[in-house]
């Protein structure tokens, strides 16, 4: 016999209800607002019948949903008509995640998320406990996670890993996600306008003065609301940001101003980190940390999936990665890389340049060709400066416990993959790479996106790191090459 | 086998292609394909007469494709699908312009699946398909003797429970 069955917050018989009703509101105001004059009486008795189903469901959901935590499963029992029961070995979860929105954190409540972390879903893949007291559940998710609560600070590695500044609101807007904004706003405004000007006719004199409007102060507009709505966005979201250290080599990352999240990475799960660095952040001398996991998903934020940090200067953003590994900041993302051979090097211009130079000869070959003095020019010029910094970015390591492979233009990547972290291999070589004598390393990984190319080594290189990093994996294949590009002897 | 020089190493090979009879599994694959992409344009050519002239040349374009898929393709995939399982890990190796080696560590692997479809199985074939903890995707053995796909499973999945773990 199990412990019993517990219900969830009693403070949850009031968030529920009241939460739908809110949900509720935008509806009860269309059946309020829209039709003619006909019969009222039946849009308010309506909208009250509405209102007391989605009472009446809120307080029934207390009562129908009860979870209980076990020596071995964390069982979850839901539903009024049709009953759901969820069970989870507890040996099997991987993740034990807190977050609590205005209406939770008004009653000192949070949910609790436990997952397997399995990327196939399966009924035994999460259950959410909406919601527990919020020392409960903290206590619930040392519980299920053993160790992995906030390491003591006479720990040897300093528990905490990086705090947010505010500073680092100057990158927000140098984000894609920033973009995103402005356009959820604008798409907004608009749809409002459009609205509001079938009813009042004055707008079209607005829209006559608009159209006048120099095209200045639209893109004016526009970088206001990026740079506004992007500091908007990264104070709700990293508010309070601390990322520290658990006993057993995980994370905790705590964020979130109006909804707070809690993150709790299981240290055996992390197989390593990434550094991102997008183009308009690199400029701005800033990069991204991610941690290398399994099983995570993104929280439908359009979050990058594994991020512990938001974008943050270069320097920081490496000592942050060399924490989550747990080695000194030279010998993780910030080691120096061994350069890829100088066919490699071509195959960046010819697949970089190349396509450009065709580009600009379209472009010059057409018979009118109004401005392309100044575009060609310019268009090549990026061009040619992408290329050089893919070439620049191309490179790879190993050190004594990682696998570094760096590459991008765009956004530049630098991932470092544990060694234990490669559960297999692919090496992938086209018919141009096999004249260049090149082949493209893929390490495959349980974490993150799944495997991570090293682009472009030469094919002793390449053999070399695989035999190094897994030991005699391919040692009943290798013949004399005589120098051959070919990767395979026929 | 002679120890090569550090710097000139290749890789051999892997010893096994698959059964012999996936060519004409292939082939009949080529030709039902041909025949569902034949099919809608026959139709349509009794269906709309005006239309009659267009289709018969994309008719014609479609078999003459069709005949070169059906003679070229599996014969090269026959030449080219090699596979072998040497005590630490499964490896496969396909590909023609793009040649793609996929390892799997035996200690790694999680799952070892045989596949029939109505066709493999019209041959006597079967797939082996193995997989890890990765997301990336699987290795896959095609075209296998049916028999010979069970016995692969069997054992694989008995070294596999024997090592266990998966990294995950």
């Amino acid at each position: 016999m199990g412990p019993d069955w517990q219900h969830l917050d009693r403070r949850m018989l009031v968030v529920h209800p009241v939460v739908d009703l809110v949900k509720l509101v935008p509806v009860l105001l269309v059946i309020a607002v829209t039709g003619g004059s006909t019969d009222d009486r039946w849009r308010l008795w309506g909208g009250l019948v509405l209102a007391a189903a989605v009472l009446v469901f809120g307080v029934s959901r207390w009562f129908t949903t009860t979870y209980r935590v076990g020596g071995d499963r964390v069982e979850l029992r839901t539903g009024l008509l049709r009953r759901h029961h969820r069970s989870v070995h507890r040996d099997r979860i991987r993740t034990a995640d807190l977050t609590a929105n205005p209406a939770h954190r008004l009653f000192g409540l949070a949910v609790v998320r436990v997952g397997t972390g399995r990327r196939e879903g399966g009924d035994d893949a999460e259950l959410t406990l909406d919601a527990v007291r919020r020392d409960e559940a903290e206590r619930l998710r040392a519980l299920l996670l053993g160790g992995a609560t906030p390491g003591d600070p006479d720990a040897d590695a300093p528990p905490e890993l990086a705090r947010v500044r505010w500073t680092w609101v100057r990158f927000a807007p140098l984000t894609f996600s920033a973009l995103a904004v402005v356009g959820a706003v604008w798409f907004g405004l608009f749809r409002l306008a459009e609205e509001f000007s079938l009813r009042v006719p004055d707008t079209e004199i607005l829209r006559q003065s608009a159209g006048r409007a120099p095209i200045w102060l639209g893109a004016a507009a526009l970088l206001v609301t990026a740079v506004v709505g992007a500091a908007v966005v990264f104070v709700e979201g990293w508010w309070g940001y601390r990322l520290t250290r658990a006993d057993d080599g995980g994370l905790v990352l705590r964020r979130g101003l109006l909804t707070r999240r809690t993150l709790s990475l299981e240290g055996r799960r992390i197989r390593g980190v990434e550094i991102d660095e997008p183009l308009l952040v690199r400029l701005g001398r800033g990069a991204r940390p991610l941690a290398l996991t399994t099983g995570l998903r993104a929280d439908g934020q359009g979050e990058h999936v594994g991020a512990v940090g938001p974008a943050m200067p270069r320097r920081e953003a490496h000592r942050v990665a060399a924490g989550v590994l747990g080695v000194p900041p030279d010998e993780g993302t910030q080691v120096p890389l061994a350069r890829h051979p100088r066919a490699a090097v071509l195959r960046r211009v010819t697949r970089g340049f190349g396509p450009a130079v065709v580009v600009a000869a379209v472009l010059l070959a057409r018979p009118e060709a109004p401005g392309d003095a100044v575009v060609v020019p310019l268009f090549l010029v990026a061009a040619a400066l992408l290329t050089v910094d893919r070439i620049r970015s191309l490179g790879h390591t190993l050190t004594p416990s990682h696998l570094v492979t760096r590459q991008g233009a765009w956004i530049r990547r630098t991932v470092v993959l544990r060694r234990g972290g490669v559960i297999g291999w692919r090496l992938t070589q086209t018919f141009t790479q096999r004249r260049a004598g090149l082949l493209t390393l893929h390490a495959v990984t349980a974490a993150g996106r799944g495997r991570y190319e090293v682009l472009d080594v030469g094919v002793d290189r390449g053999l070399e790191l695989v035999g190094d990093v897994t030991p005699g994996l391919l040692d009943p294949f290798l013949v004399d090459g005589r120098g051959a590009g070919r990767l395979v002897r026929r | 086998m002679t120890t090569p020089e550090p710097g000139t190493q290749r890789l051999r090979e892997p010893a096994h292609r698959v059964s012999s009879r996936a060519r004409s599994w292939w082939a009949l694959r080529s030709v039902v394909g041909t025949v569902v992409l034949l099919t809608p344009q026959i139709v349509a050519a009794f269906v709309l007469p005006e239309f009659a002239d267009v289709l018969l040349v994309t008719g014609v374009a479609t078999l003459l494709v069709g005949v070169v898929h059906l003679i070229v393709v599996p014969r090269v995939r026959y030449r080219l699908h090699r596979w072998e399982v040497t005590d630490d890990a499964v490896h496969t190796l396909s590909g023609w312009l793009r040649l793609e080696w996929r390892i799997a560590p035996i200690s790694r692997i999680q799952t070892v699946d045989t596949d029939r479809g109505p066709l493999q199985r019209l041959f006597g074939l079967s797939s082996v398909t193995v997989t890890t903890a990765s997301s990336s995707g699987a290795l896959a053995i095609d075209g296998l003797d049916a028999d010979a796909a069970v016995d692969l499973a069997d054992r694989l999945t008995r070294v596999t429970e024997t090592l266990g773990g998966d990294a995950t």
